[in-house]
C-alpha cells in the first residue's frame, strides 16, 4: 500500500447550479508512475484536477495523500505539500523573465531584497538538472509556446513538486515538441516524480503512460495498465456504447442546390506570425451540412473567425453565393447571407445584461421590417421576439427578462433563434451545443437539419465527434491547421477511424482532399 | 526676450522647477504605486486636497507641524481604507469610487473650512504650522549646486527619499515583484499563492499616503495656508504621467520632470506680460500631447504585429 | 388579475430596495454629522434641511432651477457611460460652450430682437460648439484608443484656460479687460416660467431633453447600438456594429447636450458670463449618471434629489453658520459609493433567497 501516493475516494462534485461534474470517482496514483486520465471534453477531468489542487472543493468524498486524509485550504497548501500543476492556460507573466516567473511567490532573498543573481543561478541549475534547454534571463513574452510550458513545469519543480499534474499539455505542442516533452516526463519518472497526464489524444496516452484511468460523463470507468489495453478498447470506454442518435430520418434531399460557400486557399497567421490555418479549401452547396472534425486548437476556431470577419486573414478567397466577401465588413457579410452561431455564447453570442428581446434583434434590427430610418419598430420587435421565444421553446416568463438569468441551454436557443431569424443562406455553427443539456442540444440539432432541408448551407464545427458524425453530410478533418482528410459521405465511417486522422496518425492524399471543393 | 531665455538656464530656475515639481512627483508616485498593483487610484486629486487641509488643521490644533504631518498620514490611510473596502470587498468600479471621492474632497473641504474658519476661502486665520526648510550642510556652500538643491522644504527631501524607496521596493524586493504580478495577472499571482487582496491593500495605503503628503507639501511649505482649489489638477497630472510611463517607474519620473519643467516655465512666464490664462495651459497641453504620442506608438506597435 | 408575488430573485424590486437603503444610509450619516457639529438642534436642523424648500414657491423654484445644469451634465455623461466610455469632458465643454454662447449673446449685430430666436441662437451655438469640442477626445478614442479619461481631464483645464482668456480679453465691456463678460442682450435670455421665482423656460428644455435621450436610448437604432456596445463590445462587433462611427456619434451627441446645458444655464440664470473657475459639472454629471443608474429618468430624479438637498442647505446657510451647500457632498459621496457597490446587500439578499427556497421546499 505504501507505494500509493495519492488516492481519490468517492469524489463527487456538484456545482451550485446543479451540474454534476464528478460522480463517485475513485483513482489511485502510484508513486513514480505516469498516470493518464482520459475522457472527452467536458467529461470532468479538469474539475477533478482542480479538486486535487484545491482550486475547487469536492462536494463529498475523501482525498488521501501519502496515506493521510488531506483537506487543503487553498492551492498554496497543495503546493507546499508537493503537488504541482501545469495549467492548460499558462499562469505566466509575459513581461517578467523566466527566472522571475519561476521564483515568484518564493523568492530567494538577500536581506530585504530579492537576490536576483541567486534566482538566476538556482533556476539555471534547476533547468540543467532536468535537461531543459532554456535561458532563464529571457523574458517570457519572447518564448514560444513549448518554452513557456517548460517554464510552467520548472515552476512546479522549483517548489519541489512530487506529484506533477499536466492538464492537456500536448494540446499546444507540435509532434516534435511532444516527443521532447515525453522524454522529459520519463526522466522525471526516473527521478521519482509522479506524473498525472491529462489528455484526450489516445495514441500519446498509450505511448507515455504506465496506467490509464478513464472518465466518462463525470464517472470513473476504471484504471488500466497501458500495455494491456488497446486504443480501440480505450475509445470504446471513453465514448461509451455508441450512441444511436441518427438524424437520417429527418433528412430530405434538396433539388438543384446552389453553391453557397466557397473557400479557396485560406491561410491565417496569428499576431505572433505563427500559421494557424494552412491553405484551406472547401465548398458547401445548399442542402448540406459540412462538418469539421478535429481536436480542439487545430485551427478550426481561426478558420471560422477568418470566414466570419472577426479575425483578418492574410491569404485566400471566401465566396458566399458567388460573391467575394473577404474584404467586407461584418455587417456586409451578414447582409450577403451569412449567419453565425459563435463558439462562446457569453463573449460574442449575447449581451448578458440585456433583455432577451434586445438579444434577439442584434443582427436584424437594421432590416426594414424591424426599424425605419431612425426608430425601432417596438411592437413588431416585441412580436418577433415573442414568436422566436415560442418557436424555439425558450423557457422564460417574458421577453423582457435578462439573458444572463437564463440557463445555458436557453441562452444558446436565443442565439440560434436570432441567427435563424436572419433567414441566412449560409449558417456557420461553431460548437452549437457545447455545455448545454441534452434536450436543448437535440432541439438545436433538429433545427440545423431543418435549415439544411430548406436548402441552406451549413458549416458545422464541433469538438464533439458524436455531433459532427450525426449531423454532417460531408466531413473534413483538421489537424495542425491543415485539412488532412475529406469524406463525401459518412456511411461506414467509424469514430476510431476518424480519430486516426484527428490525431495525425493518418492523412488522405492531396487529391482526395481536393474533392472537398466543388469545381 | 533674451532676458527670459537666460533666466531659464539659471540656478534659480532649476530651484523653481524642483519646487513646483515635488507635488507633481508625489501625485505621479501615488498613481504609480496603486496602478502597478492593479487598482487604479483616480482619487489622487481628492486625497491631496484632504492632505493639504488636514495638515493645516492638525498642525493648528496641536501646535506642532510634526503632529500635523502625522494627521496627514492618518487621513491618507483612512481614504485608502475607504477605497480598498469599496473596490475589493464591495466590487465597485475603482474609477467611480475615485470620481466620487474627488468630488467629495473638493466640496467637503470647503465645508470643513467654513466650520473651522467661518470663511470659504483660506485657512489664513488658523495658527497653522509649516514644516521646516532644510539647508544641507556643506552642499549649501557649493556654488550653483548648493543654490539648486539646498534650501528646499522638508517634504522635498522626503519626496526624493520616497522615490528612491519606491524604486527599490518595486524593482529590488520580493514584495515589489508580487505587486507587479498582481497588477499584470491576478490569476497567475494567485496560482503561486500570493494573497492578492493583501498586496493591493498595502499598495493602496502607500498610494493614498503619498497623495496626502503631496497635499501637505502644498499647504505646509509651498504655501503656509490651505485654500480651496489649491491642488489645481496636480493629482490628474500625476495620473497622466503614470499613464505615459506605462508601468516603468523611471519613465514615470522622467515624464514628471518634463511636466515640472513645463510648470516651471509657466511660473517664470507668469512674471511677464503674456496672458497668464493661456500660459497656464502649457503643462496640460504637454500632458495631452504626451498621451497622444503614447497612443500612436502603442497603435503602431499593435499594427506591426 | 393574478396578484404578482414579490420574489427576491427579481432584479427590479431588489434594485429599488438597494437604492432606498443607499438613500437612507446617506441621510442617516448626514444627520450624524449634523449631530457632531451642532451638538444641539441637530434634529430640527435636519428636518429643516429636508422640508425647507417646500415652504415657499420661491424656495422650490431654487430646486427646479438648480437641477437644470445637473440634469444636462448627467444626461451627457450617461451617454458616455452607456457606451462604456469614461469621458469627463462635460466640465470643459460646459465652460467653453458658455463662452461661445456669450459671444453670441453680447453681440448686437447677431441678436435679432426676437426673444425666442435669440435665445435659441445662443443655446444652439453652445450645443454645436460643445459637440465639435467633444469630437476631439472622441476621435482620439475611436482612432487611437487613447485613454479618454485622462485626455478629457487635461482638455478641461486647457478649455478653461482658453475660454477664460477669451472672456477676459474679448468679451468684456467695451473691449476693456475685466473679470466678466459684458451683459447679455435681454432678448438672448430665457423668459421666466413661474412668476416670483427664478424658474425659467430652460426647465422645459430640460424635460424635453430627458424625453429625447430616453427615446434615443430605447426607441432608436442608434440607442440600441449604444446600449449593446456598452454591455458587450465583442457582441456588438460580432453583430456587425461599427465602434468607430458609434464612438464619434456618441461624443457628438454628448458634447451637444453638455454645451446646450451650458447655454441654458447661462441664458436662464445669469446676466453675464462670470465663471472664474470650472463649474465642476463634469464630475457631478458622472455622479448623477451613476446615482440615476444610467437611465434618463433616473438622472432626472437624481438631479432633483441632489438639487433639493442643495437648495435646502443653501437656504439654511443664510441663517445658520454650520450649514452650507458643500455639506451635501456627504450625501452625494455615500450614494455614489453604495450604488456602485455591486455587493451592497448581496449577502442579505442571498439569505432571503435561501429562506424563500426553504419555505417553498
Amino acid at each position: 500500500m505504501e507505494d500509493i501516493i495519492l488516492k481519490l475516494e468517492n469524489i463527487t462534485k456538484i456545482y451550485p447550479n446543479g451540474t454534476v461534474a464528478n460522480k463517485d470517482i475513485n483513482i489511485e496514483l502510484k508513486k513514480g508512475e505516469i498516470h493518464s486520465i482520459v475522457g472527452e471534453n467536458g467529461a470532468g477531468k479538469s474539475t477533478l484536477m482542480k479538486i486535487i489542487f484545491a482550486i475547487e472543493k469536492q462536494t463529498t468524498g475523501k482525498i488521501y495523500y501519502k496515506g493521510e486524509e488531506i483537506n487543503f485550504a487553498n492551492s498554496m497548501d497543495a503546493i507546499a505539500n508537493g503537488i504541482g500543476m501545469v495549467h492548460q492556460h499558462f499562469m505566466l507573466i509575459p513581461s517578467f523573465t523566466v527566472a522571475e516567473n519561476i521564483v515568484l511567490g518564493a523568492e530567494p532573498k538577500k536581506g530585504a531584497f530579492i537576490d536576483k543573481k541567486e534566482a538566476v543561478r538556482v533556476t539555471q541549475e534547476l533547468a540543467k538538472k532536468y535537461n531543459f534547454d532554456i535561458d532563464v534571463t529571457q523574458k517570457v513574452s519572447e518564448l514560444n509556446v513549448s518554452a513557456k510550458q517548460k517554464v510552467e513545469i520548472l515552476k512546479t519543480l522549483y517548489r519541489d513538486a512530487e506529484v506533477i499534474i499536466l492538464d492537456e499539455p500536448t494540446a499546444v505542442l507540435t509532434p516534435q515538441e511532444t516527443e521532447q516533452l515525453f522524454e522529459q516526463l520519463l526522466q522525471f519518472k526516473q527521478m521519482g516524480h509522479t506524473i498525472v497526464f491529462i489528455s484526450h489524444k489516445l495514441n500519446e496516452v498509450k505511448q507515455i503512460s504506465d496506467r490509464i484511468s478513464v472518465i466518462r460523463l463525470g464517472e470513473s470507468k476504471g484504471t488500466h495498465e497501458a500495455k494491456d489495453v488497446t486504443i480501440e478498447k480505450l475509445t470504446e470506454l471513453i465514448i461509451g456504447r455508441k450512441l444511436e442518435t441518427s438524424y437520417d430520418e429527418y433528412r430530405k434531399p434538396v433539388e438543384h442546390p446552389e453553391m453557397i460557400l466557397d473557400v479557396r486557399n485560406l491561410s491565417f497567421k496569428d499576431s505572433a506570425g505563427v500559421p494557424k490555418v494552412k491553405n484551406a479549401s472547401f465548398s458547401i452547396k445548399g442542402g448540406e451540412i459540412l462538418g469539421i472534425a478535429g481536436v480542439q486548437g487545430n485551427g478550426q476556431e481561426e478558420l471560422i473567425k477568418a470566414i466570419t470577419g472577426l479575425l483578418p486573414f492574410q491569404e485566400g478567397t471566401v465566396k458566399v453565393c458567388g460573391q467575394e466577401i473577404q474584404k467586407m465588413t461584418i455587417m456586409q457579410k451578414r447582409n450577403a447571407g451569412m449567419s453565425y452561431i459563435p463558439e462562446d455564447r457569453m463573449i460574442d453570442g449575447c449581451a448578458a445584461g440585456a433583455s432577451i428581446q434586445d438579444n434577439m434583434i442584434s443582427t436584424t434590427y437594421t432590416k426594414n421590417t424591424l426599424s425605419g430610418k431612425l426608430f425601432l419598430k417596438g411592437k413588431t420587435i416585441r412580436k418577433t421576439s415573442q414568436d422566436l421565444i415560442e418557436r424555439f421553446a425558450v423557457k422564460t416568463n417574458s421577453e423582457k427578462e435578462k439573458v444572463g438569468a437564463l440557463s445555458g441551454g436557453n441562452i444558446q436557443k436565443v442565439v440560434v433563434a436570432r441567427e435563424w431569424s436572419t433567414d441566412p443562406k449560409l449558417m456557420i455553427a461553431e460548437q452549437p451545443t457545447r455545455g448545454i443539456d441534452v434536450g436543448s442540444a437535440n432541439y438545436i440539432h433538429k433545427e440545423l437539419i431543418e435549415m439544411r432541408n430548406q436548402g441552406k448551407g451549413i458549416l458545422l464545427v464541433s469538438a464533439d465527434l458524436n455531433e459532427v458524425m450525426a449531423l454532417s453530410d460531408r466531413l473534413i478533418v483538421m489537424d495542425d491547421g491543415k485539412i488532412v482528410a475529406y469524406f463525401d459521405s459518412l456511411k461506414g465511417v467509424t469514430e476510431s477511424q476518424l480519430g486516426l486522422y484527428m490525431l495525425g496518425v493518418e492523412h488522405h492524399s492531396e487529391e482526395e482532399i481536393r474533392r472537398a471543393c466543388y469545381e | 526676450m533674451a532676458n527670459i531665455m537666460d533666466s531659464f538656464l539659471s540656478a534659480t530656475f532649476l530651484f523653481i522647477v524642483i519646487r513646483v515639481g515635488v507635488p507633481l512627483l508625489y501625485a505621479s508616485m501615488s498613481a504609480y504605486v496603486a496602478s502597478i498593483a492593479g487598482i487604479p487610484n483616480i482619487a489622487v486629486e481628492g486625497i491631496m486636497i484632504f492632505g493639504a487641509l488636514f495638515g493645516v488643521y492638525f498642525s493648528a490644533i496641536t501646535g506642532s507641524a510634526w503632529l500635523g504631518l502625522l494627521g496627514v498620514i492618518l487621513i491618507g490611510v483612512v481614504m485608502a481604507l475607504v477605497m480598498a473596502f469599496f473596490t475589493m470587498k464591495m466590487n465597485a468600479s475603482p474609477i467611480m469610487i475615485g470620481i466620487a471621492l474627488n468630488l467629495f474632497a473638493t466640496d467637503f473641504s470647503v465645508w470643513l473650512l467654513m466650520l473651522w474658519t467661518g470663511t470659504k476661502g483660506t485657512t489664513a486665520t488658523l495658527p497653522s504650522k509649516v514644516l521646516p526648510t532644510v539647508n544641507i550642510p556643506v552642499i549649501k556652500d557649493i556654488p550653483i549646486l548648493g543654490e539648486i538643491i539646498s534650501g528646499h522644504y522638508f517634504l522635498t527631501y522626503v519626496c526624493i527619499a520616497l522615490a528612491v524607496f519606491i524604486y527599490i521596493l518595486v524593482y529590488k524586493t520580493p514584495f515589489g515583484l508580487r505587486m507587479k504580478a498582481c497588477g499584470l495577472d491576478e490569476h497567475a499571482a494567485e496560482s503561486v499563492g500570493i494573497k492578492v487582496n493583501k498586496v493591493r491593500l498595502i499598495a493602496i495605503i502607500m498610494s493614498a499616503v503619498l497623495a496626502a503628503l503631496g497635499g501637505a507639501y502644498l499647504s505646509m511649505g509651498y504655501m503656509s495656508i490651505f485654500s480651496s482649489n489649491m491642488t489645481a489638477s496636480r493629482g490628474w497630472t500625476g495620473i497622466a504621467a503614470n499613464a505615459v510611463g506605462g508601468g516603468n517607474f523611471l519613465i514615470v519620473v522622467l515624464t514628471t520632470v518634463v511636466f515640472s519643467f513645463a510648470q516651471g516655465v509657466v511660473n517664470r512666464l507668469a512674471l511677464t506680460a503674456l496672458p497668464s490664462e493661456l500660459v497656464n495651459i502649457i503643462p496640460y497641453v504637454c500632458v495631452m500631447l504626451a498621451m497622444i504620442f503614447l497612443s500612436i506608438k502603442e497603435m503602431k506597435k499593435n499594427k506591426a504585429n | 388579475m393574478n396578484k404578482k408575488k414579490f420574489k427576491w430573485t427579481d432584479e427590479g424590486p431588489f434594485e429599488f430596495l438597494r437604492i432606498m437603503a443607499s438613500i437612507g444610509t446617506a441621510l442617516l450619516v448626514t444627520f450624524i454629522v449634523l449631530c457632531i457639529v451642532t451638538k444641539s438642534f441637530a434634529l430640527e436642523l435636519f428636518i429643516d434641511l429636508l422640508t425647507y424648500p417646500t415652504q415657499k414657491m420661491l424656495y422650490f423654484g431654487y430646486v427646479l432651477v438648480k437641477m437644470v445644469p445637473l440634469c444636462f451634465a448627467g444626461l451627457a455623461t450617461l451617454l458616455y457611460f452607456r457606451t462604456g466610455l469614461f469621458n469627463l469632458s462635460t466640465e470643459g465643454v460646459f465652460y467653453i460652450s458658455g463662452v461661445v454662447a456669450t459671444w453670441f449673446a453680447i453681440n448686437p449685430n447677431i441678436m435679432t430682437g426676437n426673444e425666442i430666436v435669440d435665445s435659441a441662437i445662443c443655446i444652439l451655438a453652445a450645443g454645436v460648439s460643445g459637440a465639435l469640442i467633444a469630437l476631439i477626445p472622441g476621435f482620439l478614442k475611436a482612432k487611437l484608443n487613447a485613454d479618454e479619461m485622462v485626455i478629457s481631464l487635461m482638455m478641461n483645464s486647457i478649455l478653461f484656460g482658453i475660454g477664460y482668456y477669451i472672456v477676459l480679453n474679448y468679451l468684456a465691456i467695451g473691449g476693456i479687460t475685466g473679470t466678466a463678460s459684458a451683459d447679455f442682450i435681454d432678448t438672448a435670455r430665457l423668459t421666466k416660467l413661474i412668476p416670483k421665482t427664478q424658474v425659467h423656460t430652460g426647465l422645459i428644455i430640460m424635460f424635453v431633453m430627458v424625453a429625447l435621450v430616453y427615446i434615443l436610448l430605447f426607441k432608436t437604432k442608434l440607442g440600441y447600438s449604444i446600449r449593446m456596445t456598452g454591455l458587450n463590445k465583442s457582441f456588438a462587433k460580432y453583430s456587425g456594429m461599427s465602434a468607430f462611427g458609434l464612438f464619434m456619434t456618441v461624443h457628438l451627441l454628448a458634447g451637444f447636450i453638455g454645451g446646450m446645458g451650458s447655454g441654458v444655464e447661462l441664458m436662464g440664470l445669469y446676466k453675464k458670463f462670470s465663471w472664474s473657475q470650472l463649474p465642476g459639472l463634469g464630475f457631478t454629471g458622472a455622479l448623477m449618471a451613476n446615482i440615476g443608474k444610467n437611465h434618463p429618468i433616473g438622472v432626472l430624479l437624481a438631479a432633483f434629489g441632489i438639487s433639493y438637498l442643495r437648495a435646502g442647505a443653501q437656504l439654511l446657510a443664510n441663517s445658520n453658520p454650520v450649514i452650507d451647500i458643500s455639506m451635501i457632498s456627504i450625501v452625494e459621496v455615500i450614494l455614489t459609493l453604495l450604488i456602485s457597490s455591486q455587493y451592497f446587500l448581496r449577502k442579505w439578499r442571498g439569505k432571503q433567497m435561501l429562506k424563500e427556497e426553504q419555505k417553498n421546499g
